[in-house]
C-alpha cells in the first residue's frame, strides 16, 4: 500500500513538474488569439483565372517559336480567352506535322482543327483543376514566406472555405493593417529589361511608327523625380526574372543616402546577366515591378551578380520591397473578400475584464468548496488546480492560441471538474450515511463514479473531436481546449483526487471524515 | 455539511408542466425570432459593409446619423466605437443588394458623405470591413453542420453506452436547450457572433454531461433494484443527484454570473449564454431527457404487455410500469 501510493506520489509530482516548466514563464508560452490580442483578420480570393492567363500566354510563345523551328508557316497565334489560342494560316500541308507537335509537347492542351488552316488549343479541364489547387498551394506559400519575414507570432496562412480558391490569413498583435495588406497582395513580379526608348506619352515614344515587334509599352515614373505619366518600350523578353534571384536586402544609397534595395543573383543567372550588361554598356535597364518601371538606370559595365533597385522608398517600403522579392512572386493575384481588425487595446479591454470575472467566479467557488467540503474541498481544489495547471500547459506545449472561445472551453472544464469532485463527495457521504467507515465508502464512491466520470467526459470528447474535425476557427479553438480540459480532468478528478484521500488514510484508523 | 436534506419528490409526476413550460418559452422565443424577421447576426456573419471612421475632434454621433440620411443611408447602425479616445465611430449597413460591388460603392458613400458635410471635424483615419454574401453563410453554415454532427456523435456513443434511447434522450434535451436558449438570446436582444457560437457548444457540453449523470445513476439502480418500475427509478435516481446536480450547477452559475458581471460588453452575449445554459441545461436533464426515455419504454412495452395480459399476473405487470 505505501509502496503503491510512493510511485503514485512520483507520477503526479513529475506531472506537475513537467507543466510547470513547460509553461513558464506564462507570457512567454501561452499564445492569446486575436480576439484577445488584437490584429489583422483577412480572407482573400486568389484569382486563378491570373495563373491560367500566365501559362495561356507561355504557351502561346512557345509555340510560335516550336513552329519556326519545325518550319511550320503560320499567320498569328491569338489568346481568344484565357486557357484557349487560336492558330490562324497554317500551311495546309502541314496539318499531321502541326498536330503532332502541339500533340507531343502541349498534352496539356487538347487541339481542335478548324478547317482552312485554323486550329484551336484549350486548355484541359483536368489541367485546370491541378493548375488551381497548384496556385492556391504556391499562393499560401509565398505569404506564409512574406509574413514569417515580418515576425508575426502565430500567423495563420490557411486554405479556407468549399471553393478551393480562398485564403485566410490571421496576423495577432499587427495592427498596421495598410503594411500588411500591401505586403501580402502585391503580386512582387520583378524583371529586368532592355529598354528602346522613353517619353511623356505613347505617341511621342512611338513617334508614328508601329511597335517594333518583340516589345511592350510599360508605364513608370520619370527618371527626373516628376510626377507625370512616363512611358517606356521595353524588350518584351526580360533578362532577369525574380526568379532568379538568389537572395534580396534593404541597403542604404551611400551617395544619396536614401533606402534602396540590392539583390544578388543565382549563379546561373549571373553569367547571363554579364553577358547580357557587357553587350547593352550605355543602355538603359528597366527594373520592372508588377508591370510598372520603378526605374531605369543606365547599365555603367558589366554587371556580374549584384544590383540595386533605387526609387523613393522609405525604410519600410525598402524593407517589404525586399521581403516581397525573397518570398517571390505571387502567382495570381489576390482579391480581399473580408477583412477585419481588432484594435489591440480593444482586445487588451476585454481580456483585461475577463481574467478579472474569472478569477472573481473561480475564488467564489474556491472558498464555497472549501467551506462545503472543509478538508475534503482543499483536496478538489489541489484536483482543480491541477487540472487548470495542465490545461495551460498543454496548450503551452502545443502552442495552442487562447481565444474567447477557449475561454468557454476553460470554463465548461473547470464546470466538469468541479462536477466530478462533487459527483464523489456526495457519493462519499452518501455511503458512509449507509455505515461504512471512510476507507471503505472512499473506495467505493470512486468505483461507482469512475464510469459515470468515464462517460460524461467521453461523450463530450467525442462531440469535440468532431467539432474539431467539421469545425473552423472559434470552434476549433473550443474543441481544443475542451479535449485537453476533458483529458486531464479525469486523471485529476480520479487518480489525484483518489491519491490525496488514500495518502491522508494510510496508516491510520479514521472514524469520520472531514467532508 | 448538507444544505438540502433527501427529497423524495415524483419529478415524472410534474412531466406535462414542464413540457408546458417549455413549450411556452420556445414559442415565446421563436415568435420573437419570427417578429424580428430572423436572429440578429452579428458583425462576424452580417453580410454588409462597416466604416470605422477616426475623427479630428469627437464627433456628435447624431449629426453623423442626419449626415447619412441625408445621404440616402438611413439604416446604418451607427455607435462609438473607441472608448478612450472616443473619436472612433462604428458604421454599420446591412447588404441589400446581392453582390460586393454594391458593399464597396456603399463604403465610398458613407465616407463621401462624411468628408462633404462635416467640414470642421475631419476624418483621420479611416478602416473598412466588408463581408460579401459568401462568407458570412459559410462560417453561418459550418457552425451549424458541426454542431449538428457533434450532436449525432453524441448521440451514437451515449446510446451504445446506454441504450439507444437514452442517446436519443440526451440529444433531444440538447436540442431542447438550444432551441430555448436562441430564443432568450433574440429576445434579448444580443447578436450572433462568432463568440456566442462557442458559448452555444459550451451549453450542448453542459448539458449533456448533466444528462449523463442522471442517466448513469439509473442504469445504476435499475441492476439494483430490477422488479421497481422505470419511473420509480428515474425519480429516486433524480432525487439522489439532486444535491449534487444544484451544488455543481450553483458553482458553475457563480463563475459565469461573475463573467456576465464583471466582464465587460465584449463579453455581454457570450457570457449570457453561459448563464441561461446553465439553467436550462440543468432543468432539461431533468425535465426532458427522462420523460422522453420513459415514454419510448412505455410505447414499446405496451403491446408486448397486452400479449401477455392472459399469462402476466396483475401485479407483475403494474411493476413493470
Amino acid at each position: 500500500m505505501r509502496k503503491n501510493l510512493r510511485w503514485k506520489a512520483a507520477l503526479i509530482l513529475a506531472v506537475t513538474g513537467l507543466c510547470v516548466w513547460s509553461f513558464y514563464p506564462p507570457e512567454e508560452k501561452i499564445k492569446l488569439g486575436l480576439d484577445l490580442k488584437g490584429g489583422i483578420h483577412l480572407i482573400m480570393k486568389v484569382n486563378t483565372e491570373d495563373a491560367l492567363n500566365a501559362v495561356t500566354d507561355e504557351a502561346s510563345e512557345i509555340l510560335g517559336q516550336s513552329l519556326d523551328e519545325e518550319s511550320i508557316a503560320f499567320d498569328a497565334i491569338e489568346k481568344e480567352e484565357a486557357g484557349k489560342l487560336r492558330v490562324t494560316g497554317v500551311d495546309g500541308t502541314k496539318d499531321s506535322a502541326f498536330r503532332t507537335l502541339v500533340e507531343t509537347n502541349f498534352g496539356s492542351w487538347e487541339v481542335l482543327a478548324r478547317g482552312g488552316g485554323q486550329w484551336e488549343l484549350e486548355y484541359r479541364q483536368a489541367a485546370r483543376s491541378i493548375l488551381r489547387e497548384e496556385t492556391v498551394a504556391q499562393a499560401i506559400e509565398t505569404i506564409r514566406r512574406r509574413v514569417d519575414e515580418l515576425g508575426v507570432a502565430e500567423p495563420v496562412i490557411a486554405p479556407h472555405g468549399d471553393s478551393g480558391n480562398q485564403i485566410l490569413v490571421q496576423l495577432p498583435g499587427f495592427d498596421d493593417i495598410e503594411r500588411a495588406k500591401g505586403l501580402i497582395r502585391e503580386t512582387a513580379k520583378l524583371e529586368l529589361r532592355l529598354v528602346q526608348g522613353r517619353g511623356f506619352s505613347e505617341d511621342q515614344l512611338l513617334g508614328g511608327r508601329p511597335q517594333p515587334p518583340g516589345t511592350e509599352i510599360l508605364s513608370g515614373i520619370a527618371e527626373t523625380g516628376g510626377t507625370d505619366k512616363y512611358y517606356y518600350l521595353v524588350e518584351r523578353v526580360p533578362v532577369i526574372t525574380g526568379r532568379d534571384l538568389k537572395n534580396a536586402r534593404r541597403s542604404l544609397d551611400y551617395d544619396t543616402n536614401t533606402p534602396n534595395v540590392s539583390f544578388t543573383l543565382k549563379p546561373e543567372a549571373a553569367s547571363r546577366f554579364q553577358r547580357e550588361t557587357r553587350a547593352n554598356i550605355g543602355r538603359q535597364l528597366a527594373i520592372v515591378l508588377d508591370n510598372n518601371v520603378v526605374s531605369a538606370p543606365v547599365i555603367q559595365s558589366a554587371i556580374y551578380d549584384q544590383g540595386q533597385i533605387t526609387g523613393n522608398f522609405t525604410v519600410e517600403e525598402a524593407q517589404d520591397l525586399a521581403i516581397k522579392l525573397r518570398s517571390g512572386a505571387l502567382p495570381a493575384s489576390l482579391e480581399y473578400q473580408e477583412e477585419r481588425t481588432v484594435g489591440p487595446s480593444l482586445g487588451a479591454d476585454s481580456i483585461r475584464s475577463g481574467v478579472t470575472a474569472s478569477l472573481v467566479g473561480l475564488a467564489a467557488v474556491v472558498l464555497f468548496v472549501l467551506f462545503y467540503y472543509r478538508l475534503s474541498g482543499v483536496n478538489a481544489v489541489i484536483a482543480l488546480a491541477l487540472n487548470v495547471l495542465i490545461l495551460v500547459a498543454a496548450l503551452a506545449y502545443f502552442s495552442a492560441t487562447l481565444t474567447l472561445p477557449g475561454i468557454a472551453g476553460v470554463i465548461l472544464t473547470i464546470g466538469v471538474g468541479v462536477d466530478a469532485n462533487v459527483l464523489i463527495f456526495e457519493r462519499i457521504k452518501e455511503e458512509m450515511r449507509s455505515g461504512k467507515t471512510p476507507r471503505t465508502a472512499i473506495s467505493a464512491s470512486f468505483g461507482k463514479v469512475f464510469w459515470t466520470i468515464f462517460d460524461a467526459n467521453l461523450t463530450s470528447l467525442v462531440a469535440a473531436v468532431i467539432l474539431f474535425q467539421f469545425g473552423t476557427g472559434p470552434v476549433q479553438g473550443f474543441a481544443v481546449t475542451l479535449s485537453i480540459g476533458l483529458l486531464s480532468n479525469m486523471f485529476t478528478a480520479i487518480f489525484v483526487s483518489r491519491f490525496i484521500f488514500d495518502f491522508v488514510l494510510s496508516g491510520r484508523q479514521v472514524e469520520a471524515l472531514s467532508i | 455539511m448538507d444544505f438540502i436534506g433527501d427529497t423524495s419528490i415524483d419529478w415524472l409526476k410534474y412531466r406535462w408542466y414542464f413540457i408546458a413550460f417549455s413549450l411556452i418559452v420556445a414559442s415565446i422565443g421563436v415568435l420573437d425570432i419570427a417578429r424580428k424577421g430572423g436572429l440578429r447576426y452579428g458583425i462576424d456573419f452580417s453580410e454588409g459593409t462597416i466604416v470605422y471612421p477616426r475623427f479630428e475632434k469627437t464627433p456628435q454621433i447624431e449629426e453623423i446619423r442626419r449626415v447619412l440620411s441625408n445621404a440616402g443611408i438611413g439604416e446604418a447602425v451607427i455607435q462609438r466605437y473607441d472608448r478612450e479616445e472616443m473619436n472612433l465611430v462604428m458604421i454599420r449597413v446591412e447588404r441589400r443588394g446581392d453582390d460586393t460591388v454594391e458593399l464597396d460603392a456603399t463604403a465610398t458613400r458613407i465616407l463621401d458623405a462624411l468628408r462633404n458635410n462635416l467640414p470642421d471635424n475631419e476624418l483621420v483615419d479611416v478602416s473598412t470591413e466588408i463581408v460579401g454574401p459568401v462568407v458570412g453563410e459559410t462560417l453561418r453554415r459550418q457552425a451549424r453542420n458541426a454542431t449538428l454532427f457533434a450532436m449525432g456523435a453524441m448521440l451514437l456513443y451515449i446510446g451504445f453506452r446506454f441504450e439507444p434511447i437514452y442517446g436519443v434522450g440526451a440529444t433531444v434535451a440538447v436540442f431542447h436547450d438550444v432551441v430555448l436558449t436562441l430564443g432568450l438570446v433574440s429576445v434579448f436582444n444580443h447578436e450572433i457572433s462568432l463568440n456566442i457560437i462557442a458559448a452555444f457548444l459550451f451549453l450542448v457540453g453542459y448539458s449533456v454531461n448533466d444528462t449523463i449523470v442522471i442517466f448513469d445513476r439509473v442504469r445504476e439502480n435499475r441492476q439494483l433494484a430490477r422488479r421497481t418500475s422505470l419511473r420509480e427509478i428515474m425519480n429516486l435516481s433524480i432525487n439522489q443527484t439532486l444535491r449534487r446536480t444544484i451544488l455543481t450547477s450553483g458553482l458553475t452559475f457563480f463563475a459565469v454570473v461573475a463573467l456576465y458581471a464583471l466582464g465587460g460588453e465584449v463579453l455581454r452575449g457570450f457570457s449570457f449564454v453561459l448563464v441561461t445554459g446553465i439553467i436550462i441545461g440543468t432543468y432539461s436533464s431533468i425535465a426532458i431527457a427522462s420523460p422522453i426515455v420513459l415514454w419510448w419504454r412505455r410505447y414499446r412495452d405496451r403491446p408486448a404487455s397486452q400479449r401477455r395480459k392472459a399469462k402476466t399476473k396483475p401485479e407483475e405487470r403494474a411493476a413493470r410500469v
